[in-house]
């Protein structure tokens, strides 16, 4: 009897853990994911409730209107056409179409799903019309207009333009674009894919610009790797297949290679460092990780770490092979480095005004995580401002300032007829104007030559619209 | 009612919701602490509680064990010098575990574990043989020897043959059902009954009625003691139903039967009565039917809300359901023929089961529905648990070996396979783990248990392979997004609306519950989680938990094994079902089609919970019973001292 007491109290017990573990994942995945299932295209509920709720407005981050609702419960967007087009991606439709837009992704204010008891009461008593939040974003209006008309012209592509030190996104461009006010025809052309957010869904081999994760990963675990010297003959060969570069460069150190952007030479450094130390450093920098910020979807970068052969590590070093990221997820690297190793969360958000004027409190995030140590970060800035100073990425230089960046020309395709994507990923080392970009031209071709004149003129013109 | 008003007063009542369900649980914590308070302080006034007789020790044994020492006996145990034993006797010369012990109405039944036995009275007593001790007996366990010493009112002389003695074969006369009741108090032998005997008989009737009545002041005194906090809940558990029924049926556009306000006014008043005057007359726990009403409660309100015809259907059953709960209460109470019973339940589980085999028909890929004429649908699935536990409770109880054990355990694997071949695998389940948990429970084979386990887990592996529906609720689980709109859309349906619920949800009526398939019966979790929250969500389960709780406070006040193991099936029963549908519901392990209990909408399963609540009711009667008796008896001694 007194056996069977005990072990059944042992199994109560058991009983009680997993009701706490139901209980755990239970708030765990409302807290996490609630607001995205809210926000889910296949939730019927917000079609309703756009019914019985009027939506709150959009503005930029200077209060220009980006979207409303009129008297009538219709949603209208920006009149000038040229604008609207260039925030098309981040604000959204209003079908829902653009799934990570903020009129879907933010459904949960706009909508009204997140008035407390008081205000909820006081409408439902008062009859009256239930309003939305009104969300005030961090991008600005001037800014994404700007990248969209110099663009280069024809080309797909994203651009992210960030504060590095708050994390704030300051445009988020992707091209195509399409129109919130003529639905129809955006959605008659699926060959363009313009519904699609190319900062932050769009998954590039990184190229040339994954370099900066190699170097971290390098000052980070080889202790001796700035007195090595690496003889690039123009081809490396860890094994079947070669990886090659254009021209020889020759005897250099790691930071010739880094400037003058040597396949060959990050190559053999990678078969240093093996698959396991060149993984840690990449899934530190948050690659593989199901990115779950507040305000914004990001899809997840990937980096392979299953047992890598030499060869698959060699172009995964270099950016290439299965190593796939988004703009956003660069754009963010840059922003550790800057920030001595702290990337912080990207925010969309800057403001949610209640119907009744109040502010609602923001949602507290994650904060800025420690991806890299602070010495390591120091000395991969200084390489990156080596390389516009005398490197590969001297176009992207910004008079006054000091810049710093790496480009990166991945190839897409084998076929050498296809135009590489031309990357540019920096940022402006000065903290009284700490902008981080990323450009991305798909099949533009050379980094060099057309991603960084577009990180150019994109941090000057931030500068001069003083974001 | 005016939109505006139903929309304000739904969405306050979702706030008001969870306020009760806080309240109820603090309620009913400050309940089970200040009753365990009040068994300590019974327990340490009069050490009589709870004990069948006493065994004094005639030789001395070793330093820890002086002469004269009184070891005292429960009414059923084992006997040893092991420290888990019942009657621990500090002696090494005495085996660990020397015999089991059960207290009937002629006297101590005592049955060998050891192959030395024992000695009663010079009579050797071997495994196999089975001993009944009155008061007097000596007691040989090797070399040492003890005295037991009754107190007058335990055994009945009418039922009592002259003189100790040893029955040989205890297998055979179990299997008898003579005599050992093995776990349930014996049986008068009638045939042998004389004139004077009945005369004496009758002295003692008197005798009884006259203990009765002062049982029953004491059984008042113990409902008493803590009755406040009980009370409250049950004002609380009406004032929260009835307020969530006005609103049901004051819902602007449904259609209300017109028979339903009468069968709300009548559902109100039952959760009163039965909690609050019931446990007076009949054995019923307060605490437990608290709660019990409270999620009946909270599941009829959520059902009259989103689909009043099918709410009204739940009422009806939950009225029923109350009766049938009160008979599961007393037939437990004064089950004496386990035997029996068990048989039947063996027979006519079997028989339950095959019907759906025989006329039902597929429905949602399984075929475990009979249509019976009045009742409409019925799933015997449902009802067979409590056969289940039954049969489990009375074959694994008594400190029987494994092949004692197994007609039960293949009953339960006769009921596994015909759930298998119905493809009703969620609930084949549930009947296998809980034959397992009780399996433990009862005699703790750490080894047989784990084999257990191994064996359901390839079992499960083979039910993967086997049938196709088992792997695609296996990847929608693991993904259902990759599929919305087809085997994903149950459980991302019921996800979207946990999520667009929020923490105090969007008001009773509010909503779109009808977007869920099956949103009444096994995702009513997520309707409950999308109009009154989130919050409200997690506290349903914590007052889960609080039941569970609740029961084994009850369980491990039972004195016999039968008891003990009857609750405890119940209690795996009621949890494991809760468990599997809330974590299929959000996504933490694969769904399985078993509905929630009490809350989900289903004539079978509602009143299979509530028969099961009412054995636990049982369960704990009869300790309370011999409490409030062996209290009688103590108080009337201590005047005599003073």
């Amino acid at each position: 009897m007194k056996a069977i007491r005990r072990r059944i109290r042992l199994l109560t017990a058991c009983f009680g853990l997993m009701i706490g573990l139901v209980i755990a994942y239970f708030g765990y995945s409302v807290s996490f994911y609630g607001g995205r299932w809210i926000a889910s295209p296949h939730n019927p509920r917000i079609s309703r409730q756009k019914k019985n709720v009027v939506m709150g407005a959009v503005t930029d981050r200077d209060g220009a209107m980006l979207a409303w609702t009129n008297e009538a419960g219709e949603r209208h967007y920006n009149p000038d056409r040229a604008t609207r087009m260039a925030v098309s991606q981040v604000v959204g439709d209003s079908e829902g179409k653009v799934s990570t837009g903020v009129d879907t992704f933010h459904a949960q204010y706009l909508l009204g799903f997140k008035s407390g008891l008081f205000e909820r009461l006081t409408d439902a008593i008062m009859g009256n019309e239930v309003h939305g939040d009104d969300l005030e974003l961090t991008v600005s209006e001037r800014l994404s207009r700007y990248i969209t008309e110099h663009f280069p012209q024809g080309r797909r592509g994203a651009a992210v333009v960030m504060n590095w030190k708050s994390g704030e996104i300051l445009a988020m461009v992707s091209l195509p674009q399409f129109d919130p006010e003529n639905l129809d025809a955006a959605l008659s052309d699926d060959t363009a894919g313009a519904l699609m957010n190319r900062c932050t869904q769009g998954l590039y081999p990184p190229g040339s610009t994954f370099k900066i994760v190699t170097l971290a990963s390098a000052l980070e675990n080889l202790p001796d790797v700035e007195d090595m010297t690496f003889d690039c003959t123009g081809r490396y060969n860890p094994g079947g297949y070669s990886v090659t570069e254009q021209s020889a460069h020759g005897k250099q150190t790691l930071s010739e290679a880094f400037s003058h952007s040597c396949n060959t030479a990050f190559a053999a450094l990678s078969q240093r460092l093996g698959y396991e130390g060149l993984g840690r450093t990449a899934e530190a920098l948050r690659f593989n990780e199901n990115f779950l910020f507040d305000d914004l979807i990001v899809y997840n970068s990937s980096y392979p770490i299953d047992n890598l052969s030499a060869e698959d590590l060699a172009w995964s070093s270099i950016g290439q092979g299965r190593v796939l990221a988004t703009p956003l997820h660069m754009a963010l690297i840059a922003c550790a480095v800057a920030n001595g190793g702290r990337m912080p969360e990207p925010r969309l958000i800057s403001r949610i005004l209640t119907p009744h004027g109040t502010e609602r409190a923001l949602p507290a995030g994650k904060g800025a995580l420690t991806v890299m140590p602070a010495s390591v970060a120091g000395r991969v800035e200084a390489e990156m401002i080596r390389v516009v100073e005398r490197g590969t990425g001297t176009r992207a230089a910004v008079s006054g300032y000091v810049v710093a960046g790496k480009t990166g020309t991945a190839e897409a395709s084998n076929d050498k007829g296809i135009a590489a994507h031309a990357w540019f990923v920096g940022y402006i080392t000065n903290p009284s104007a700490p902008y981080a970009v990323c450009v991305l031209v798909e099949n533009g071709g050379s980094g060099g030559s057309v991603a960084a004149p577009m990180a150019r003129r994109i941090l000057q013109k931030t500068i001069d619209l003083k974001l | 009612m005016d939109g505006t008003w139903y929309r304000a007063a739904g969405l306050a009542y979702g706030y008001f919701a969870s306020l009760c369900a806080i309240a109820i649980a603090l309620l009913l914590l400050r309940r089970f602490r200040s009753e365990r308070a009040l068994w300590r302080r019974i327990a340490q006034s009069t050490p009589a509680v709870g004990c069948a007789c006493v065994f004094r020790v005639v030789s001395e044994g070793g330093k820890r064990l002086a002469k004269g020492t009184q070891l005292r006996v429960p009414m059923e145990g084992t006997m040893g010098s092991a420290a888990g034993c019942d009657v621990c006797i500090p002696y090494r010369k005495v085996h660990l575990r020397s015999a089991f012990f059960w207290m009937e109405k002629d006297g101590l039944h005592m049955a060998p574990l050891h192959r030395d036995g024992f000695l009663v009275d010079g009579v050797q007593a071997q495994p196999g043989d089975e001993a009944i001790l009155r008061d007097g007996a000596e007691l040989r366990l090797g070399d040492l020897r003890l005295r037991l010493s009754m107190q007058p009112g335990r055994i009945s002389a009418a039922d009592a043959p002259a003189g100790p003695y040893v029955t040989r074969k205890r297998r055979e006369s179990a299997q008898r059902g003579k005599g050992s009741g093995l776990g349930a108090p014996g049986r008068a032998n009638d045939k042998r009954r004389g004139r004077k005997e009945k005369k004496e008989r009758s002295a003692s009737q008197r005798e009884a009625k006259r203990m009765d009545a002062a049982t029953r002041d004491r059984r008042r005194i113990l409902s008493r003691t803590a009755g406040l906090e009980t009370g409250l809940t049950a004002l609380l558990t009406a004032v929260f139903q009835a307020s969530g029924m006005v609103l049901a049926l004051s819902r602007p556009d449904a259609e209300i039967p017109q028979t339903a306000r009468m069968l709300c006014m009548a559902v109100v008043a039952a959760g009163l009565f039965t909690t609050a005057l019931l446990p007076r007359f009949l054995p019923i726990d307060p605490p437990a039917m608290a709660l019990t009403n409270f999620f009946c409660g909270t599941g009829i309100v959520i059902l009259m809300t989103v689909s009043p015809l099918r709410g009204q259907r739940q009422m009806i059953v939950y009225l029923c359901g109350l009766v049938f709960m009160v008979l599961m209460s007393l037939t437990v109470t004064r089950l004496r023929h386990t035997r029996v019973l068990s048989v039947a339940a063996i027979l006519g589980g079997t028989a339950l089961l095959i019907l759906p085999l025989l006329y039902g028909e597929w429905i949602n890929g399984a075929k475990n529905w009979v249509e019976v004429p009045v009742i409409g649908s019925f799933q015997p699935s449902e009802v067979v648990k409590l056969c289940l536990i039954l049969v489990l409770a009375r074959y694994f109880s008594a400190h029987r070996t494994i092949t004692e054990m197994m007609p039960a355990v293949f009953f339960a694997a006769a009921c596994m396979l015909l759930l298998m071949l119905q493809r009703d695998l969620g609930t084949a389940l549930i009947y296998y783990l809980t034959t397992l948990i009780l399996f433990y429970a009862a005699c703790g084979n750490l080894p047989l248990t784990i084999l257990g386990i191994g064996g359901g887990a390839g079992a499960a592996c083979l039910g993967y392979r086997l049938f196709s529906h088992v792997r695609v609720r296996v990847s929608m689980w693991r993904n259902p997004w990759s599929d919305p709109y087809g085997g994903g859309y149950q459980i991302i349906q019921a996800l979207l609306a946990i999520g667009s619920g929020g923490l105090f949800g969007v008001g009773l009526g509010q909503g779109t519950p009808d977007r869920i398939p099956e949103y009444y019966n096994d995702f009513i979790f997520a309707v409950i989680c999308e109009q009154l929250g989130q919050v409200f969500g997690v506290l349903l389960l914590i007052l889960h938990v609080l039941l569970i709780l609740r029961g084994v406070i009850l369980v491990s006040r039972a004195r016999r094994s039968f008891e003990m193991l009857l609750g405890c099936g119940v209690l795996a029963v009621l949890g494991i079902q809760t468990f599997m549908i809330v974590a299929g519901v959000i996504k933490l392990i694969p769904l399985t089609g078993v509905t929630m209990p009490f809350l989900s909408y289903g004539g079978s399963s509602l009143f299979s919970c509530m028969g099961m609540i009412g054995i636990l009711h049982g369960t704990c009667f009869g300790a309370r019973d011999a409490l409030a008796g062996d209290l009688f008896e103590a108080a009337p001694r201590r005047e005599v001292k003073a």
